[in-house]
């Protein structure tokens, strides 16, 4: 896999993201998040926006 | 009653519900029953709670194989916490850097630790033992969710900083739930916990039993590197199960005595994890056992709860031609799927990139977003779910029995041709007489990459040559190493594992002796070999790759053969015989047998054009 390969951020109804090509459409489940650039750029967004990394049914049941 | 919720202690507290009296855990010095457990654990989790433990958050622990030790994680537990372990007398700064990236607040340790530990810790957190006194019940204790963390393992990581793998507690309740279908324990029935906290293996050998309603008996400390220790130990305690690395099966089974065999009457499983299990270890195991004991092969990963898969050994493993015996297939509720690059599934019995999918995967990283997203992907076919990238390679066969083959990092391509490494020891290993194999890859002279093969034997007078002759037989030409050299044994990482840095560099690679080409058709196909490989004489024993040649070359030059001798010749034919005398010979059966099938019609055609 090429360093400049590009890839977009995906997310799911659990609010767990991950990353995808991105000239291929993500599984069904998954959808884009608009960010997309290389790995290294992908992950560091991931870094930046995923701050509770608890699915987001368990999110509800422990806080809710 | 409902369904018990995926709970890795609920099962324990209903054990101690129904029989508070009995035994569950035993050390060298102590019988703990159930209600002793529980209750040391409740007192251990109040403290807990008290100093601010909340669900999900982490607890360190500094483990010592003592049964107060399994209170110590109990009680952990009970807190809504997940336990973190930390070897005893790893250095003061990495102590400091794993409980710092965990955000752990709270340290247990044991007596013998506890000094040490509280001053590796100062001023990150507070050390405390592993019993403490005060009323039970104490605080109420929380909920705990299926999916909230009962562990957390940091494995080491190829750049330098550890990740911590954020371990469920219903992927665990589910690894130790298959093992309680698979191998059915009795109350009462023993499992020696043997392996040391830090691998999550050592989990099964505690929770598993504690669950059943079983017992675990502690392994003295230290113990755990002494063959004659743990086999002494599972004598002992009349253990029913025990849980091996292979190079410790190995060490055992040369220790074992026939009497140990006999003394041994109450084992009925033995479960090999972590690394590959040479087929020649599990023919050894059950030379020694019969049918009395079954050896089970597991892979998987810390990320996906412990182990995936499973095969238990027959004795049909031992005839196979392949040097590691299967991993089997999926156990419930995890799925293996078999990728190519592009995340698509590759047909049976093609190598492939391995995924785990299912129950148990883990959360993630612990507290790394980014490094989660780049190893757990969107599943290719399950809507939303996801799967974890294990860097293991591997294949499917028809039976639908999975295969390791290497680690994704030791696939190679050596003159534009993917190579496994794995498999090249694999069908070394496999030869008669070789006990041992490694591949690696060096640069030969030229500034090109080769593959260097060390083996070690264990029969005298099997020499470099004649090994070379078996993988010139066996592998296809491309994957011929280009260096054989024979090692009184391979060098080996304290873990046991082969210390691929250590290898040595291979000496210069013995060229074999020049052979003019001798018949018509060998001068011909020298001559070709020559000019599309610019070397400078090539003679009738040369290897097309190793003068250079690849496999974009080795198109070029059978095209080049098929203009010249104005025959068919198939494309693979230079990868299966890369040599110019076994082209030659080919070709000229090519040859014969398309004049033997011309009508008379033909060769007058032929005559007069």
């Amino acid at each position: 896999m090429s360093t400049t390969e590009q890839f977009q951020v995906v997310i799911n109804d659990e609010e767990q993201y991950s990353i995808w090509p991105l000239h291929r459409t993500p599984p069904d489940g998954w959808q884009p998040d608009g960010t997309t650039g290389t790995k290294d750029d992908c992950l560091s967004h991931i870094d930046e926006v995923w701050s509770d990394m608890r699915p987001l049914s368990l999110r509800r049941s422990m806080d809710g | 009653m409902t369904k018990p919720r995926a709970i890795l202690h609920s099962a324990v507290v209903a054990q101690s519900d129904r029989t508070p009296d009995a035994i569950a855990v035993i050390d060298g010095n102590t019988a703990l029953t159930y209600r002793d457990l529980v209750s040391g654990a409740d007192r251990i989790a109040g403290a807990l709670v008290a100093g601010g433990t909340r669900t999900d958050d982490v607890v360190a622990i500094v483990p010592d194989r003592s049964a107060a030790m399994v209170t110590a994680l109990l009680g952990i537990l009970r807190a809504g916490a997940a336990y973190l372990p930390i070897e005893p007398g790893t250095p003061p700064a990495r102590t400091r850097q794993l409980v710092a990236d965990a955000r752990a607040r709270i340290c247990l340790a044991g007596p013998g630790e506890i000094a040490s530990t509280a001053e590796a810790l100062r001023s990150v957190a507070v050390v405390l033992p592993f019993s403490v006194a005060g009323p039970t019940p104490g605080p109420a204790l929380p909920d705990v969710h299926p999916d909230g963390l009962c562990a957390v393992y940091y494995t080491s990581g190829s750049t330098g900083h550890p990740k911590g793998v954020a371990c469920t507690h219903r992927g665990w309740t589910n690894r130790m739930d298959w093992m309680q279908r698979h191998h059915p324990l009795s109350p009462a029935e023993t499992v020696l916990h043997k392996t040391t906290l830090t691998f999550d293996d050592a989990a099964v050998e505690l929770f598993w039993p504690l669950a059943a309603g079983g017992r675990t008996a502690m392994l003295a400390p230290g113990a755990h590197r002494d063959p004659r220790a743990i086999i002494d130990a599972a004598i002992r305690y009349e253990a029913v199960h025990l849980n091996f690395v292979p190079s410790m099966l190995e060490l055992v089974l040369d220790e074992l005595t026939d009497a140990d065999v006999h003394r041994l009457h109450r084992l009925r499983s033995v479960l090999s994890s972590g690394e590959a299990l040479p087929a020649r270890l599990a023919e050894r195991f059950l030379a020694r056992f019969g049918d009395t004991v079954t050896l089970d092969n597991t892979w998987g990963a810390t990320e996906v709860s412990i182990d995936s898969t499973c095969h238990t050994c027959t004795p049909e493993d031992r005839s196979g031609p392949v040097a590691s015996v299967s991993i089997g297939r999926p156990i419930d509720r995890n799925e293996v799927l078999v990728l190519d690059d592009r995340m698509q599934a590759v047909p049976d019995d093609e190598a492939g990139d391995l995924y785990i999918g299912g129950i148990g995967l883990a959360r993630g990283y612990l507290h790394a977003p980014g490094r989660t997203a780049a190893a757990f992907l969107p599943h290719p076919w399950r809507p939303g779910e996801r799967v974890y990238r294990t860097g293991d390679r591997g294949r499917r066969d028809r039976a639908g029995r999975l295969h390791y083959l290497d680690r994704q990092d030791r696939q190679v391509k050596i003159r534009g041709v993917r190579i496994e490494l794995g498999e090249i020891e694999a069908v070394m290993r496999g030869c008669d007489g070789v006990s041992d194999a490694a591949a690696t890859t060096w640069r030969g002279p030229s500034g090109d990459a080769r593959i260097a093969l060390f083996l070690v034997v264990d029969q005298p007078g099997l020499t470099a040559a004649r090994l070379r002759e078996h993988a010139a037989a066996t592998l296809p030409g491309y994957a011929v190493p280009s260096a054989i050299e024979l090692l009184d044994h391979l060098p080996r990482l304290p873990s046991g594992k082969l210390d691929r840095q250590a290898l040595p560099t291979p000496a210069a690679v013995e060229q074999d002796e020049h052979v003019a080409p001798r018949t018509p058709p060998e001068k011909v196909v020298a001559r070709i070999w020559e000019d599309m490989l610019g070397a400078p004489r090539v003679g009738a024993t040369d290897n097309f790759f190793a003068l250079g040649g690849h496999s974009l070359l080795a198109i070029r030059t059978t095209s080049q053969m098929i203009r010249t001798f104005g025959t068919d010749i198939p494309m693979n034919l230079l990868f299966e015989h890369p040599t110019v005398e076994a082209v030659a010979a080919r070709i000229e059966e090519l040859v014969e047998r398309q004049v033997a099938a011309l009508s008379d019609e033909d060769v007058l055609r032929m005559a007069r054009s």
